[in-house]
């Protein structure tokens, strides 16, 4: 991003994989919290919401991994006119 | 530069043609599997080599050792898509440094894994209780696997950056 500021920012992929990587730090922050609450084996709601918090969070690396491979695919800062380099 | 037989006959293979037809779209989701493979590997046996090492002792090895076939199922997907790679553009490989490397450093981990199952390491790993400290032979292993699997993703990385010019 500080090397190639505009390449980064003019592509849309690369706003929704920050997105990506806070809605993760937020949804492992949850995990850990709903873990906590609920030990081994305790309210079954406790631990469903774990479980959806856990596949959510997985959800969430997949998509943010995938956006992080099409970033090359993506990019549209040539449009702008400034040359691509490397 | 001369066409060698090899990449002849790889480019003369029905799946090579495939791959260059629908290579705009092929190409980048083989990539993207790729990616989703090498962090699955790296997530499931790098993990179950840091416990080796003695990191998390709370958690007994063989519940780690579980995640083992995932990781197994990453290394699949993770050849099979490379070697979609490899058939599409053959050169672009077999004359790179960063390539031969990383082939180099696979075989190792492929050894490693070898020394690991076909020794009775992995017995004594199974026989330890919970908390108690890996032996040394475990932990070499682990070390060799956690750093070789490094060594093949930093390759891969660099594959682009060796990249020969398209000869054919």
């Amino acid at each position: 991003m500080i090397a190639y500021p505009t390449k980064a920012l003019t592509n849309p992929v690369f706003y929704f994989k920050v997105c990506m990587i806070a809605l993760a730090a937020w949804l492992l922050h949850r995990t850990g919290v709903a873990a906590m609450r609920a030990p081994e084996g305790e309210q079954e709601a406790e631990v469903a919401n774990t479980k959806l918090l856990a596949v959510a969070s997985l959800a969430c690396w997949i998509a943010l991994i995938t956006a992080g491979r099409l970033l090359a695919y993506t990019r549209r800062w040539e449009m702008l006119g400034i040359p691509s380099v490397g | 530069m001369e066409i060698e037989p090899w990449e002849a006959f790889i480019r003369s293979m029905a799946l090579h043609k495939l791959i260059r037809t629908y290579e705009p779209w092929l190409w980048p989701l083989c990539e993207t599997l790729h990616y989703l493979g090498l962090s699955l590997l790296l997530g499931t046996i790098g993990l179950f080599d840091l416990r080796v090492l003695g990191l998390a002792r709370g958690i007994p090895f063989q519940i780690i050792h579980r995640l083992i076939p995932w990781g197994i199922g990453a290394y699949v997907l993770n050849v099979m898509t490379g070697s979609v790679f490899f058939l599409g553009h053959p050169d672009q490989y077999f004359y790179n440094n960063a390539f031969r490397f990383k082939l180099l450093f696979m075989a190792v981990a492929g050894l490693n894994v070898v020394a690991f199952y076909g020794t009775s390491a992995f017995r004594e790993l199974a026989t330890l209780k919970d908390g108690m400290e890996a032996p040394l032979r475990a932990k070499i292993i682990a070390g060799t696997s956690l750093a070789m699997w490094v060594s093949v993703l930093v390759c891969g990385r660099l594959l682009t950056f060796f990249r020969p010019p398209f000869f054919h």
